[in-house]
């Protein structure tokens, strides 16, 4: 794939062109096949995810106005819709009023990096306090000094997530390269996480959980066995590349046995491809649809195995990425209409013709492009932040 | 197929033994293939609903003493799973405490089917008492005299769903056979109930619909547009039941109505078999699994097939019937470990072999059978209430 010329020709005209909302602004994201707009209904999650997105490619890949243009209408969308309090929906109409509001807060730390990498795009001070405000209500979220209900009886059912450490460390990750001012303290809080992990006892001697009690055990309940192979190769380069930025060798090395221990779990020997979820010890998995093949975790794998192969130079890692770009071009990739199915069959038939909804946009697809392409150029991870 | 030998003798034992919790009572439904326990945690539907299948069974099908004692295993943990509120919980330890209590109330539904069987099994005043008790919870919440946190913003969405008011008419039906002393309450309820249906404008000219506007309007969107066909084929003959039981014959014509509408969007032409879940526009659906076979709908389908055959006398319903019953003796029974598979891919093979979780246990596939030996015997439906 010639990544460069296929993110600016293919994936980011697919949802310039068809999923930008001209009138009310935001974008869109359940687009069909074609691009044709099946639901109005607005995703909170992607309003951050596209305005970083956008962002992004205009910072990283090409100073193209089309997308600084299409940046500023979400990131205007993102800051008129979102409470005084800066919690935001999950779910909007398509002119922004409360359609779901959930009590995660996912929305609110893709809102950190899409308006700090567009404060870098544009050079507006008030997208940087916006992205500070973000990260601050993020922070309090994730302490509980705002707090949420849980949704299990904490005294049952106390948990540590791999999302919330996961999802914190990126978002400090994004900050303390573009809100100079304060980046000692978003380094302290991305070290802070890198440590939580290490000792959280998510990573065990069979697979990264998805989650484990409070004192760091193993639950051997259906959803403490599940794995999520395509998030834990997304933790695997988080952890490559924060060792990377911070020349943290451990964090490295632990990046590599994550990845280890995640391949066999993951990779469908017969069909090919990353599945969606399993359990740790080969019991029935909770999922519908852990074995079908969904675009991101092939996306995180990619990225994980070149970064892999750049890092350790196992021919392993470049072998399983060839094969999995080879995978991903013949099964995913519509060459008709431009842009990736999202859900395949476990024998890699299309499952729904689907190109967006709440949960599949302009983000890990471009994301991946743009990765792939900084490696392309130079091959240090490093440039991409 | 002989349903009764098979109901008697592969699919009751494949609960009574591997399921009965003889520690803490109750029941658990987490069962591999094999009928081995891969989760401890306890389902509360499923408290009610294998209090309602083993008291019915005990009631209906054979005076086998297993059936009551496990009954009574179940009823005697059902207050474990009751908040002081009267609302009960969606999980609960194997110990019987609270995980999760959700604002769905089929929790509650389902015990008041439980105990209501369970008193016609064992005579036990306090049964009845219960049965009433959670009725009035489960009718409370249907009503809005108790309130929920809504899930959706009432402010951006208004709409009704098919789900209450089915579980309330189907409820109803099992209490005013059992609870003879308030008859005349629950032919009331009856009655209201298939009224509010009839004029929901859920049954369009296409479609019965999930859900629709407050004012009986379709909501063109992905939610919207979702056509659930077991859900809609299991509407039909609860609505042909309730048809049959009070002497109306415009319910039996609408059940008819549904059937000959579902069909089509149901009906898998090519691998056979209950789809799970469609767009009524053919616009891209909602769910992941929208394609795959689960084992109820193949159920509903059956019941609503046969006995619409029974009422009209149209071959086709015959056929639909037949083949869905060959299609079912070939993909779902599992010959081997006995029960029935829960959950196939679109080309009929087994996605998951797990026999139970917390949807699947010992419901829809024992009424099946059961209602399937009631017509075997004597063609009429009547009986089986």
């Amino acid at each position: 794939m010639n990544f460069k010329k296929d993110l600016i020709e293919n994936i980011l005209p697919f949802w310039l062109d068809n999923a930008i909302d001209n009138e009310e602004g935001g974008i869109f994201t359940c687009l069909d096949r074609e691009g044709n707009v099946y639901g109005e209904e607005k995703s909170g999650w992607f309003q951050g995810r596209a305005l970083w997105t956008f962002s992004k490619a205009y910072n990283l890949i090409d100073k193209n106005p089309k997308y600084l243009d299409a940046a500023k209408r979400i990131y205007d969308f993102l800051i008129r819709t979102s409470a005084p309090d800066g919690r935001m929906a999950f779910l909007m109409t398509r002119n922004g009023r409360v359609i779901q509001q959930r009590r995660y807060f996912g929305a609110e730390k893709f809102a950190v990096m899409g308006c700090a990498e567009y404060y870098k795009a544009s050079g507006d001070k008030t997208a940087l306090l916006n992205a500070r405000k973000y990260f601050n209500l993020v922070c309090d979220l994730h302490t509980g000094k705002y707090p949420t209900t849980p949704k299990y009886n904490p005294e049952t059912r106390k948990t540590y997530g791999l999302s919330e450490v996961m999802s914190m460390l990126w978002t400090a990750q994004v900050m303390r390269a573009i809100d100079t001012e304060y980046s000692e303290r978003y380094a302290g809080i991305c070290k802070a996480c890198v440590d939580s992990f290490l000792t959280s006892g998510l990573l065990t001697d069979k697979a990264l959980l998805e989650s484990v009690s409070v004192e760091g055990e193993f639950r051997d309940t259906p959803d403490g066995r599940i794995v999520n192979p395509g998030h834990s190769l997304e933790m695997a380069w988080f952890m490559m590349m924060e060792g990377a930025l911070t020349d943290n060798r451990e964090a490295i090395e632990i990046a590599k046995k994550i990845i280890d221990i995640t391949l066999p779990l993951g990779l469908d020997k017969k069909h090919g491809g990353i599945i969606a979820f399993t359990d740790a010890d080969g019991k029935p998995p909770m999922q519908l649809e852990w074995d079908m093949k969904l675009w991101w975790p092939q996306c995180e794998t990619l990225i994980a195995m070149r970064l892999a192969y750049i890092m350790f130079g196992d021919e392993k890692y470049k072998k399983i990425y060839e094969e999995l770009l080879k995978y991903v071009e013949k099964h995913f990739v519509d060459k008709e209409h431009g842009e990736w199915y999202g859900y395949l069959h476990y024998d890699n038939t299309v499952a729904n013709t689907l190109k967006g909804n709440v949960f599949k946009g302009p983000f890990h697809i471009p994301r991946f492009y743009m990765i792939m392409t900084v490696l392309d150029e130079c091959g240090d991870i490093t440039k991409y932040m | 197929m002989n349903y009764r030998n098979d109901l008697i003798e592969k699919i009751l034992p494949f609960w009574l033994e591997d399921a009965i919790d003889k520690k803490y009572g109750g029941i658990m439904t987490c069962l591999d293939e094999e009928g081995n326990l891969y989760g401890e945690e306890k389902s509360v539907w499923f408290q009610g609903r294998a209090l309602w299948t083993f008291s019915k069974a005990y009631n209906l099908i054979d005076k086998n003493p297993k059936y009551l004692e496990a009954a009574k295993c179940i009823y005697d943990f059902l207050p474990k799973c009751t908040d002081t509120d009267g609302r009960m919980f969606f999980t609960v330890t194997r110990d019987g405490r609270e995980i999760q209590k959700r604002r769905y109330f089929f929790s509650e539904c389902f015990a008041a089917i439980g105990c209501a069987e369970y008193y016609q099994a064992t005579g036990d005043k306090g049964a009845l008492a219960n049965a009433r008790k959670y009725f009035d919870v489960f009718y409370e919440c249907c009503k809005g005299v108790r309130k929920n946190t809504p899930k959706y913003n009432p402010e951006t969405v208004k709409t009704v769903g098919l789900s209450p008011i089915m579980m309330l008419l189907s409820t109803n039906q099992v209490l005013r056979e059992v609870d003879t002393e308030n008859r005349a309450r629950y032919e009331k309820i009856g009655c209201e109930t298939l009224e509010s249906f009839m004029k929901s404008g859920l049954l369009t000219e296409r479609a019965l619909m999930e859900s629709v506007s407050t004012d009986g309007k379709f909501v063109d969107t992905p939610t919207g547009r979702i056509v659930n066909p077991g859900h809609s084929m299991e509407m039909a003959w609860f609505i042909m039941l309730e048809g049959i039981m009070t002497g109306n014959k415009e319910a039996i014509y609408t059940g008819k109505h549904i059937i000959d509408i579902t069909l089509p969007l149901g009906l898998d032409k090519k691998y056979g078999g209950f789809i799970s879940f469609t767009d009524v526009d053919g616009k891209p659906p909602v769910q992941l699994e929208w394609d795959m076979k689960l084992w109820w709908p193949q159920c509903e389908a059956m019941i609503a097939s046969r006995l619409a055959y029974i009422l009209f006398g149209d071959e086709k319903y015959n056929a639909v019937y037949e083949e869905l019953k060959e299609y079912v003796s070939k993909y779902f029974v599992d010959d081997k470990h006995g029960e029935w598979y829960g959950y196939l891919h679109y080309d009929n093979t087994v996605s998951n072999t797990l026999k139970g979780n917390i949807f699947k246990g010992p419901f829809h596939i024992p009424r099946f059978y059961m209602i399937m030996a009631v017509l075997d015997e004597c063609g009429d439906i009547k009986k089986y209430m």
